[in-house]
């Protein structure tokens, strides 16, 4: 096979490989929903472009626009190889499949960084570049200038690109390494502000002179040449370690005997649970989500945000209390989905099975609420709320979640990354979001208008409760419900 | 033990099994041959109320699996790699299993050493999650969490692939072996004719979806299930 060629049935299976994937298999709502959120970011960048120029006037009244901008780029790809480190999934899969062809190993190496060019990462920049060039460089400085500085600095995204690259191939799963990057970052943002911005001016000024020099365009070519160089070198020192199956961890591999084992069965699967999230990508994301949720009331609390009283008091409760179990119970059940049918041929009752679900919910709420409890500092009359919403999440939500996820037919990968990931999700999961925090409005409201908010405040939580007290009528109605959609589930976990 | 009446599974227009009628008796060795698309899973998988069944109806012990789930109770099935669960180390695995039987620690190591060796240790507490074990280390994982809890019946779809020689000559023993302590009822499906005629006492073949041959195991059944095979 001609070298051109091999690429382009490489492309071609790379293409099937995406259209393939999950994400276009998704219902048209959820893709439209997708697009519009994906255009709405893309439209607030150009803009974002479009006025870059007066803003930085507005900051660096002295400083020519390109300067000025080239001095933020700095502390962009600054950012930008973190996130990168952190986000960017590494290209490596796929080659594994045709190591064993009569495909030369150089080829499947350049197309396997050529791929990595192709990420997300390097174009959304653009978005603003391009019209902060047109707008702001082009006028002052003229074309030749301004196709030159948009080269250099397109030059050094890709370089970013391949830095990262390196630096996750050569730490592979090195947890060290992640601290010791933000902490080079820091010390390296501190030294620019202690020197009066000795580093990123030095950075804005290269860049300026590449723009007005464009022989110097050289240097981040020759840059970005050796990164490139770099990767590749080492893939193919690392060709045969691509082979090998990588260490997993396993998070939480306490011994069972260990106390929620000691709460009968759904205890067990509560243990079952923890171990699902604290192991696989996607949960685990939705984990971590859920505890920078936790900060929201910084914003929304203190006393100099006026804007806030009651009503978002309890917006705030309710999503902080309840945030990880809207977001990952909403897929309940779908995340064992890869094995429902040993769930369901095995010595447990489904009536068992729900209580163990809702046991869950329950004491996921309950930690968020105790975990929100030092908001106390800022009033007890928070913790009431939060509390309120807390035996509201765990009494109704709780079960509008469990009987709802019984609709999740579609099979989903845990081992897959969680960024971008929407398996299994459709456009009915965020509208879900509406009755799970509105209901309880509707509850607060007519309380609120007659001028008691707090007895509206009360009128959740006991509702809540009330919710509680009948959870065994709300689990053998869920438990009907699943037994009406059981071989749809279960065909759809099999195979979609 | 099992009894399955006018049992009938049609995907689309082609149909999958039809069954008008199957008894297995208590303490039964079945066994199911049949090429790829015959039916065999599909069987299993009906038994186990894992698929809505087009009409007919499966009873385990006189309990219908479509209304009931105390079945669930006496019977251990391993049928393919949904059964596992993956993010789970081996040793985890089955003690959630033994869990909702309710077993103590004296239960599994009894119970382990009633394996005769089937699965060293080393595998059973190992560190490695089930995900990234070998094909035949699953399957192993599988059969041994399906005979947990003393079930009255055991369903195993192809349990002898993937197994390495040594696991199949012990699996065959175990599996007699239970059968003959215990009366365990055992339905297996298999593509090697000698090892389920080796273990089994009585074997249906299954073509497109029909009973085509139901016999009892003698001298001469190896021969008359190779002469079917070579023929198809």
């Amino acid at each position: 096979m001609s070298g051109s060629s091999l690429f382009r049935s490489l492309v071609a299976q790379q293409w099937k490989q995406s259209t393939r994937s999950a994400y276009y298999e998704k219902g048209i709502l959820m893709k439209i929903f997708i697009s519009l959120m994906i255009l709405y970011l893309a439209i607030n960048l150009v803009v974002v472009g479009l006025f870059m120029g007066k803003i930085l006037e507005g900051a660096f009244p002295d400083d020519d626009p390109a300067w000025a901008f080239s001095l933020i780029l700095f502390y962009y790809f600054l950012a930008d190889i973190i996130l990168r480190f952190f986000l960017q999934p590494l290209p490596v899969l796929g080659i594994v499949p045709y190591l064993h062809l009569p495909v030369k190993r150089s080829a499947l190496f350049n197309f396997l960084l050529l791929k990595s060019g192709l990420s997300l990462f390097n174009y959304f920049p653009l978005l603003i570049l391009l019209p902060f060039t047109l707008r702001s460089v082009l006028p002052a400085w003229g074309g030749l200038y301004s196709l030159n500085w948009l080269a250099a600095v397109l030059l050094l995204i890709f370089s970013n690109n391949y830095l990262a690259f390196l630096l996750k191939k050569i730490y592979p799963g090195r947890l060290w390494i992640m601290p010791l990057l933000l902490l080079a970052a820091i010390s390296l943002l501190v030294t620019d502000f202690k020197t009066h911005q000795a580093i990123s001016g030095l950075f804005a000024s290269t860049l300026t002179s590449i723009a007005a020099h464009t022989y110097l365009l050289l240097l981040p070519l020759i840059f970005l040449l050796i990164l490139y160089l770099a990767s590749w070198i080492l893939l193919y020192k690392n060709r045969y370690l691509e082979l090998t199956t990588k260490k997993e961890r396993m998070l939480f591999s306490g011994n069972d005997s260990s106390l929620l084992a000691s709460f009968g069965i759904p205890g067990k699967l509560a243990l079952m649970e923890i171990k699902l999230i604290l192991r696989n990508n996607r949960p685990r994301s939705f984990l971590m989500l859920s505890g920078m949720f936790l900060f929201y009331g910084l914003l929304i609390y203190p006393p100099h945000s006026r804007s806030a009283g009651e009503g978002m008091f309890l917006f705030v409760g309710l999503l902080i209390t309840g945030i990880f179990m809207m977001q990952y119970g909403q897929l309940i059940m779908s995340w064992e989905s890869r094995s429902f049918d040993k769930i369901v041929t095995s010595p447990l009752r489904m009536q068992d099975y729900f209580r163990g679900k809702f046991w869950f919910f329950f004491a996921a709420n309950g930690i968020s609420f105790l975990l929100t409890l030092p908001y106390v500092f800022y009033g007890y009359h928070i913790v009431l709320i939060n509390l309120a919403c807390f035996l509201y999440q765990s009494g109704i939500n709780s079960f509008i979640i469990l009987f709802l996820g019984t609709y999740n037919t579609k099979r989903i990968d845990l081992g897959k990354g969680a960024m971008f990931n929407y398996e299994g999700t459709s456009f009915i999961h965020f509208l879900l979001f509406l009755p799970l925090l509105g209901l309880p409005y509707l509850i607060w409201l007519p309380f609120s208008l007659l001028g008691y908010p707090t007895l509206g405040v009360a009128a959740i939580g006991l509702t809540g409760v009330a919710g509680l007290l009948f959870s065994q009528v709300f689990i053998r109605i869920t438990v009907k419900q699943f037994n009406s959609r059981k071989y749809k589930i279960l065909n759809g976990f099999r195979t979609s | 033990m099992i009894r399955i009446r006018d049992l009938r599974k049609i995907y689309g227009k082609t149909p999958a099994l039809s069954i008008a009628q199957l008894e297995i008796g208590k303490g039964e060795m079945f066994g199911l041959v049949g090429n790829n698309g015959a039916g065999k899973t599909t069987m299993f998988r009906l038994i186990l109320d894992l698929i809505a069944a087009t009409d007919g109806e499966v009873w385990i012990k006189s309990m219908p699996v479509q209304k009931q789930e105390e079945w669930k109770m006496i019977t251990g099935s391993y049928l393919d790699e949904g059964f596992l669960i993956d993010y789970l180390s081996p040793s985890e695995y089955l003690s959630f299993v033994g869990g909702l039987h309710g077993w103590t620690t004296d239960d599994y190591s009894r119970f382990y050493l009633s394996l005769e060796g089937f699965c060293a240790d080393e595998l059973l507490h190992g560190k490695k999650p089930i995900r990234s074990l070998s094909q035949g280390n699953k399957n192993k994982i599988g059969i041994i969490a399906a005979l947990m809890g003393n079930p009255e019946i055991v369903i195993l779809d192809e349990p002898f692939a993937h197994l390495d020689p040594s696991s199949q000559i012990i699996l065959k023993r175990l599996l007699k072996k239970i059968n003959s302590e215990r009366g365990t009822t055992l339905l297996i499906s298999s593509h090697d004719l000698t090892h389920v005629t080796e273990v089994c006492n009585r074997i249906v073949l299954l073509e497109d979806g029909l009973i085509l041959k139901d016999l009892q195991t003698a001298g001469g059944t190896l021969g008359e299930l190779e002469a079917y095979f070579a023929r198809a």
